[in-house]
């Protein structure tokens, strides 16, 4: 066991295993989380709300303690780390942007708060090495039209303005424009000229710092590499933490807006923006810490549909542009489908499946996968399953299935009958989660069952003398699971071998539907009446009841179809998807 | 020519107008009442001893001839020497100013360790200062004043700069603990959505950054109600200077107890000075007013975050 999880971090970029989260009033809200995260995934996690979803998230991201398991970040081990030294970058709905900063402030925030690695430069050399590059290959005329017209021109910090034109060193930029000085006040015609002593001026102002400057790197032994960077013995770039200069801030600030079309609000505040800009500048401000993770909590959820849409969209190609990894949490299933390269889908804390949006949509592991992955969502219903005639039965309905299905079938409740008398013989905390995860998919999960503690001295006072006279009394806090697990053993027992319910889905695109033409005849329909109808535009939602449920399907709007159209349904056997209702699994 | 018509009210306007009518009568009547006694003061002091005498009816004086304003210049100087007023000035504005930055510091790091530092106890904590809430100041004075004077007879503080400075620690220190202000702080501080301080704790702000850069800024409007507060209850406090300087020196008086020396029935002469006194004494607090106000009703609904 051990040998596997070293294994399997080693090898997968993000690695969370058994991830579990107890509250301290003992609730537990995420069981055994477990998932294997390659690079560039974007990752999907959904789930209704209360799921665990947003607090799975949280414990990633080190905002919520760890009550078991590890998280591994490139084999690194997160588990004990401060949020702020995980190397992810958090989104959230509420935009979380402070309300007293302008839009660049709360872009830049992130790098004016912390230091950063970064290789050690000796700005001297440097420059130097860049203004020699500038004079030798830039054409004379632009090289000094650029300079007269920054030094002559309006607007502050010329040297930024210098440095940003030409990209070079801010310090470099201040050098250039400290020796150039001496020329701005003549003609841009007669400074042509005068290429050779320009030049010359400026290799002269140069010239004694960068002499003392490598005076002074040779006594310190300080050994340099091409980039002017401080390395050590080995030829590795010495790597140092230090903050940003206000110039670095500024370029990375304006590229992240750049990138987020955030540039014309940079001096805006938070209030004065509309939800979509908002939302931009908070990816701008967990884009610019430069992280390979970033987590997303529901960020889309506060804005208009329209706007969803589209930022759902841009944040995919965000994704996909600067290669990271994205975890996403939603309760949208539509944002799922079109978002994720993997889906991973929890019920009440527990993961019920992970796989590819077309992996969970098209073969769903349980009855809540089934029910909550698509739009409208899956039609499912109870019918009857006779083992003798191997068809599906409801009334006057039969359905045939094939041969393979009676194998499938009676596998799948052998190893299930196994599987709870094993845990029937050997009850621990392990089979209970067992049954509560059964619990989740099938949605039986029942609340009632935890009693709140009543608060208060007099509730306190009265609960201990309650203990004190059960002391003897050893009560088994398995008891309503043990029950479950009774029921639900005799259950799958029964099923085994006698006729017996099974649940049945099918995706509504899969059902085909008519409008009933008189005097045409049909052969293996049934006739039903529409109950609701809906336009979409294209297509029509058509409900109608079928077997006592409400059940959706899809049908083209080329013909008009009105509430009480007499309708002939029908679908291939299949399309169906067939549930265990004991366990909510697929058989 | 058009004839103007008068348009005819709905009854929501017509009801509208009507309670903005008696609401003006309301603060009309509510402004005169308290505008008052002002006016009296400001009246009275430049009127001449005649007129205090035989005009204490009117509240500007009689007549142009009676108008003066040696009072004022009484203030500085009396009887050719330098007055011990401007010294009871000096004495209430600097300890006053001491008690609101204390209060106005205790209170944020206070609210902010009980809203965002994770510690233990800390419900039991914030029981203990609702409870502190409830008991009346009053009953505080006997046991404080004990504790004072034990000390001070302990340490053989009874005169020079030493005793000067242990009095007005005892002045300034106990003031500092109002919890009204700590809850109105912390109140403000739990408005701000907790998403904003874990985002920049994940952005690797500690806690010192987040108080100082994202915090602090948003409490803004608190702080300046806070501050209006305390000085208002600084700069007006009576009876715990008035235990603690009685039988001191006259130079170490606050302003407040400089000026109840007016109220005695062997001054009563001195209305014109005691008028003066009191204008000079009413500016501080005008001038903190002026910067708050704006801001003060800001401060007390809410929050300043949007949600």
């Amino acid at each position: 066991m051990g040998n596997v999880l070293k294994e399997r971090k080693q090898n997968s970029f993000m690695s969370l295993q058994n991830l579990v989260k107890v509250y301290p009033n003992g609730e537990k809200a995420v069981y055994n989380f477990d998932l294997d995260i390659a690079k560039n995934e974007f990752i999907v996690i959904v789930g209704p709300s209360g799921c665990g979803k947003s607090t799975t998230l949280r414990m990633i991201a080190g905002l919520e303690d760890i009550s078991g398991g590890d998280i591994y970040l490139e084999s690194e081990l997160l588990n004990y780390k401060p949020s702020s030294e995980r190397k992810m970058a958090i989104v959230f709905q509420s935009y979380a942007l402070y309300p007293q900063m302008t839009v660049y402030n709360n872009i830049a925030f992130p790098l004016t708060i912390n230091k950063y690695p970064m290789p050690k430069e000796n700005a001297v050399l440097k420059a130097n090495a860049e203004i020699e590059k500038l004079l030798s290959t830039v054409a004379w005329n632009k090289f000094i039209g650029v300079l007269f017209n920054v030094y002559n021109g309006n607007g502050k910090a010329k040297d930024e303005q210098i440095a940003t034109i030409f990209g070079i060193t801010l310090y470099a930029a201040k050098l250039l424009y400290k020796a150039f000085g001496a020329y701005c006040r003549e003609t841009l015609e007669s400074l042509d000229g005068k290429a050779e002593e320009i030049s010359v001026a400026i290799r002269a102002e140069l010239k004694p710092l960068v002499e003392a400057e490598n005076a002074k790197v040779q006594e310190s032994g300080v050994k340099l590499d091409e980039d002017f960077c401080e390395v050590d013995g080995d030829g590795n770039k010495i790597i140092e933490p230090r903050k940003y200069t206000p110039y670095e801030i500024k370029t990375r600030v304006y590229e992240t807006a750049e990138k987020l079309d955030l540039i014309p609000y940079l001096d805006k505040l938070p209030k004065e923006l509309s939800g979509g800009q908002m939302q931009r500048v908070a990816l701008g401000r967990a884009i610019i810490k430069n992280v390979p993770v970033f987590m997303m909590d529901e960020p889309l959820s506060n804005l208009d549909a329209k706007l969803r849409l589209s930022m759902r969209s841009e944040i995919v190609k965000l994704h996909n542009r600067i290669g990271a990894t994205t975890i996403y949490v939603t309760h949208d299933q539509t944002e799922a489908m079109t978002m994720a390269s993997r889906i991973v889908v929890m019920s009440r804390g527990f993961i019920q499946q992970i796989g590819t949006p077309e992996e969970v949509y098209q073969d769903p592991a349980n009855i809540f996968v089934a029910k909550f992955i698509g739009s409208p969502s899956m039609n499912v219903f109870n019918i009857y399953y006779d083992p003798e005639s191997g068809c599906l039965e409801r009334n006057d309905v039969k359905i045939p299935l094939k041969a393979e299905f009676k194998k499938r079938h009676d596998e799948f409740y052998a190893t299930a009958v196994n599987k709870f008398e094993g845990l029937q013989s050997n009850f621990d905390e392990k089979a209970r989660e067992e049954i509560l995860k059964i619990l989740s998919s099938t949605g039986e999960y029942k609340d009632e069952k935890k009693q709140q503690k009543k608060k208060g001295l007099i509730a306190l006072i009265k609960r201990l003398i309650e203990k004190q006279k059960n002391k003897k009394i050893v009560v088994d806090e398995y008891a309503y699971e043990k029950e479950v697990l009774g029921e639900k053993l005799a259950q799958l027992k029964t099923n085994a071998t006698a006729k017996h319910g099974l649940l049945v889905g099918i995706r509504p695109e899969r059902i085909k539907i008519e409008k009933v033409v008189a005097g045409k005849k049909y052969k293996g329909v049934v006739k039903v009446k529409s109950t609701v109808v809906e336009l979409l535009g294209g297509e029509y939602n058509i409900h109608f009841d079928l077997f006592d449920k409400d059940m959706v399907c899809k049908l083209d709007a080329t013909e008009k179809v009105t509430t009480d159209d007499e309708l002939a349904v029908s679908f291939s056997p299949d399309d169906l998807y067939i549930f265990d209702f004991v366990t909510g699994d697929r058989i | 020519m058009i004839k103007k018509q008068k348009r005819v009210l709905s009854k929501s306007e017509r009801e509208r107008r009507k309670n903005k009518i008696v609401a003006f009568c309301v603060m009309a009547v509510a402004a005169v009442f308290f505008g008052f006694p002002f006016l009296y003061m400001l009246g009275s002091s430049v009127k001449s001893d005649l007129d205090l005498q035989l005009h204490p009816e009117l509240i500007f004086p009689s007549s142009f001839s009676e108008w003066t304003f040696e009072r004022y210049t009484g203030f500085f100087m009396y009887a050719g020497k330098i007055a011990t007023l401007p010294l009871a000035f000096l004495n209430s504005l600097w300890s006053t100013a001491a008690n609101v930055l204390l209060t106005v510091a205790l209170d944020l790091l206070v609210a902010y360790a009980v809203i965002f530092v994770r510690f233990k106890f800390k419900k039991v904590f914030m029981k203990f200062l609702y409870l502190w809430m409830a008991i009346p100041g009053v009953i505080a004075t006997a046991p404080m004043f004990a504790m004072y004077a034990t000390i001070k007879n302990a340490l053989g503080l009874h005169e020079g700069v030493g005793a000067y400075l242990y009095i007005y620690l005892w002045l300034i220190v106990p003031g500092t603990t109002g919890i009204f202000n700590v809850l109105l702080m912390r109140n403000m501080f739990a408005s701000i959505p907790m998403e904003i301080v874990e985002s920049a704790r994940s952005d690797g702000a500690s806690n010192m950054q987040i108080f100082r850069r994202v915090v602090l800024p948003l409490a803004r409007s608190t702080i300046l109600l806070i501050v209006l507060f305390t000085f208002n209850g600084s700069w007006n406090s009576l009876a715990w200077p008035l235990l603690v300087l009685s039988g001191e020196s006259k130079t170490w008086e606050t302003l407040t107890l400089a000026l109840t020396g007016y109220t005695g029935s062997s001054n009563w002469g001195q209305v014109g000075y005691s008028m003066a006194s009191s204008v000079f004494a009413l500016i501080p607090t005008l001038i903190v007013f002026l910067f708050t106000q704006s801001k003060m009703i800001d401060g007390l609904s809410s929050t300043g975050v949007k949600k």
